[in-house]
């Protein structure tokens, strides 16, 4: 999973920058930085998925909090719009666009606390 | 799409299907956001079943248009890139984005509000005021009814006894009923006042802008806006942020079908069916796949690079002694390719002719005929006769194979040792001159034969520059600036009359120049003397004009101004931006690798740097 975009030389120096300092974080503390930066997106969009499913998609269904006095209707549009910002943030994780996947989750955050 | 692993056509495929079913759930959730504000709007609500027939009226045509903007904004997205113009990109992003942020943040916005006005109806006060209305407004009793009772009956009795001589006068009871009549009207005009204010607490209440969600109440505090100006701050924010998930997922869409596309495979499993051609036959996909050896030396598919010149050779062996219907059909296409040439011929004639004759319109009164006036009847620009029948003919028996020739020369080359690329050319040439009955080779072919050679011979200094799919030394896809046209081998199909030139080589200066190769060689086939060398030579010119270009600073090595100089100075007008950047980029490999420029280090893709940098 890398970004195709990126031409062989760019990827090369980009692994080599996070080798570089993965190997300095190594021997100063142990840590694994490399693996810790790309989990990152990752954890991010385990957080976009669950937000959406208990703040979105499970008072839609049941008509909880203030989807109980929502039209169905603007309910469904909603989940649907949270579900799109999910998958966009699990599209750019997969791409290694992690700036991009963490601003989506955000948006997940506000959309869920907004609903 | 993992550049560093091989390319896996199935991995690709499922990627593609994932981003595709993304893409499309955010174009679903697009109309329906746009949709559910737009026809609420038009037809003035969303109880379908209540609509009477202009609702109806209204609301379809708004499904519609809202169906044409959601579609727009679909196909715009995952077009894959923004050449061809950025203002043009920019204005109809900005158009389709403008729709559907207005219609989308009006849903917010509407959320908002029956957010705000439930809670604020739900609040115990405001339902107390209600009540206290209703209360009042119900109410028959009035407090001072026992005391208009007692004087009326005070005043009747006095008024009895006035009858009977035993009262003088009654105006004291007549006062006091008067007295009780006043507190009566006063009382109900307090009342009414009473009623009056609750109602305008109620009014007040039943809107109580206190009650939006916190985040409006906290723009409201920071910005100090009303309400509905918080709402709709907050409603941009949460829609921007979808549109530009929508956008987003549409880019990465379009990527990953480049990928599928880049490594030549299509976006579908299905066979697709091509339409009829304009000569009337039709071809399908199937029948082209038993034409599978020897196309797949041709197409732009087959990757050379990893392809062996033997391989190669044996392909195009194969091809031509199983598949005569390629080579038909290669002619068919020459045919036609030399129709248009005469063609074009015969319009730039009869208009330099035309032109000759208004210029001397005075002078000599009897215009000149032009080329087709000058026809006889029946007669056609295209000659027809027996050169526009294909010849093909079979290999004598005592000559070697294509293949066999190529074996022998890579193993003359072998053994002389040569390892740089010149001394291996001078081989590749010496061996072939050397040898008693080869196949037919031109030039090209055994000049394509030494680079190979040199190439795997030499072992390559610098990391490649170009992008993934551009790889140094290859053709075709691999590298698009040499264009197919250096993929396709010659076909080696002898003459018998090596003389005779076909009609069609006739036009053209790069045809009358490939007429001379072919003569000298006897083993190019027709059809390749015609558009593709002239391609070729256009190209080849064309970078020697933008190379000067770069180099006296008449413009700079970006992509804008290589297309502004291609249209100028070439015949490629109909030719996209698009197709124009692989010979951009070829070219400024080219110019790089011949010492003329160098990489910007400070490039990166999609930034506004420059990539490449005249040397200093």
């Amino acid at each position: 999973m890398s970004n195709h975009t990126l031409t062989h030389e760019e990827q090369d120096y980009i692994g080599a920058g996070s080798l570089q300092r993965g190997g300095e974080a190594n021997q100063s503390s142990g840590i694994d930085w490399r693996v810790i930066h790309a989990l990152i997106p990752w954890l991010a969009v385990l957080a976009a998925w669950l937000w959406w499913a208990l703040f979105l998609l499970i008072p839609s269904v049941f008509g909880l909090h203030y989807a109980g006095m929502m039209p169905a209707m603007n309910n469904v549009a909603y989940t649907l719009m949270g579900l799109t910002l999910c998958l966009a943030a699990t599209v750019a994780a997969q791409s290694q666009h992690g700036v991009r996947a963490i601003a989506f989750t955000f948006s997940v955050l506000l959309l869920a606390y907004w609903f | 799409m993992d550049n560093k692993k091989p390319f896996n056509a199935g991995l690709a495929y499922a990627e593609f299907k994932q981003r595709q079913l993304a893409y499309t759930v955010a174009a679903i959730t697009a109309f329906l956001m746009s949709a559910y504000f737009v026809v609420g709007y038009f037809a003035g609500h969303l109880r379908i079943m209540e609509w009477d027939g202009s609702q109806w009226a209204q609301a379809i045509p708004s499904l519609g248009l809202v169906a044409v903007m959601t579609a727009y904004q679909y196909f715009l997205y995952s077009k894959g890139d923004t050449e061809g113009g950025k203002k043009a990109t920019i204005i109809a992003v900005s158009v389709a984005v403008a729709f559907s942020l207005l219609s989308e943040i009006g849903q917010g916005m509407e959320r908002d509000n029956i957010r705000m006005e439930s809670k604020s109806q739900e609040s115990p006060t405001y339902k107390a005021i209600v009540q206290a209305i209703g209360a009042g407004a119900g109410a028959s009793y009035n407090p001072y009814s026992a005391d208009l009772q007692a004087a009326e009956m005070k005043l009747a009795q006095c008024e009895e006894r006035l009858a009977r001589g035993k009262e003088k006068h009654c105006e004291g009871s007549k006062a006091r009923v008067d007295a009780v009549n006043k507190m009566i009207a006063g009382a109900d005009q307090s009342s009414q006042a009473k009623a009056l204010a609750l109602a305008t607490t109620a009014k007040t209440m039943e809107r109580d802008e206190n009650n939006y969600h916190p985040l409006v109440k906290f723009i409201r505090e920071v910005f100090g806006a009303s309400g509905t100006a918080a709402s709709f701050l907050l409603s941009l924010t949460l829609i921007s942020f979808f549109e530009y998930a929508f956008h987003y997922l549409g880019g990465q869409f379009a990527a990953s079908r480049e990928y599928l596309m880049a490594h030549g495979y299509d976006v579908t499993r299905k066979l697709r069916q091509p339409p009829r051609k304009h000569d009337g036959s039709v071809t399908t996909y199937s029948n082209e796949a038993n034409e599978s050896a020897p196309v797949s030396s041709f197409n732009s598919n087959a990757n050379s690079a990893r392809q062996t010149v033997g391989e190669f050779a044996a392909k195009v062996e194969q091809g031509l002694k199983s598949s005569p219907e390629i080579i038909a059909n290669e002619y068919a296409r020459a045919q036609n390719a030399r129709e248009n040439v005469y063609t074009v011929a015969a319009n730039k004639l009869d208009g330099i002719q035309t032109g000759l004759n208004q210029a001397s319109e005075l002078k000599n009164p009897t215009p000149v005929k032009t080329w087709r006036e000058s026809l006889n009847a029946g007669e056609k620009i295209v000659s027809t006769g027996g050169l526009d029948e294909p010849v093909i003919n079979t290999r004598p028996a005592n000559q070697m194979s294509v293949e066999a020739t190529v074996k022998q020369i890579q193993a003359s080359v072998k053994a002389s040792g040569a390892n740089s690329p010149t001394a291996i050319q001078a081989a590749v040439f010496d061996a072939y001159a050397g040898m008693a009955n080869p196949a037919p080779l031109n030039d090209v072919i055994l000049e394509r034969m030494a680079e190979k050679l040199a190439s795997k011979a030499t072992i390559p200094t610098t990391v490649p520059a170009a992008p993934f799919h551009q790889k140094s030394g290859a053709t075709g896809i691999h590298n698009p600036v040499l264009g197919t046209a250096e993929e396709h081998y010659a076909l080696s199909l002898p003459r018998t009359a090596s003389g005779t030139a076909t009609d069609y080589q006739k036009g053209g200066e790069a045809a009358v120049k490939q007429t001379a190769a072919t003569t000298a060689s006897g083993t190019a086939t027709d059809y390749q003397k015609g558009s593709e060398a002239a391609v070729k030579q256009s190209i080849e010119s064309l970078y020697k004009v933008w190379r000067a270009a770069v180099i006296s600073g008449k413009i700079t090595t970006a992509e804008r101004p290589f297309q502004q100089l291609a249209r100028e100075y070439t015949d490629l007008d109909g030719i996209s931006a698009r197709a124009l950047k692989p010979v951009w980029d070829g070219f400024g490999e080219r110019a790089t690798r011949e010492g003329y420029l160098v990489l910007n280090p400070e490039y990166q893709d999609g930034n506004r740097k420059l990539k490449y940098l005249k040397v200093a």
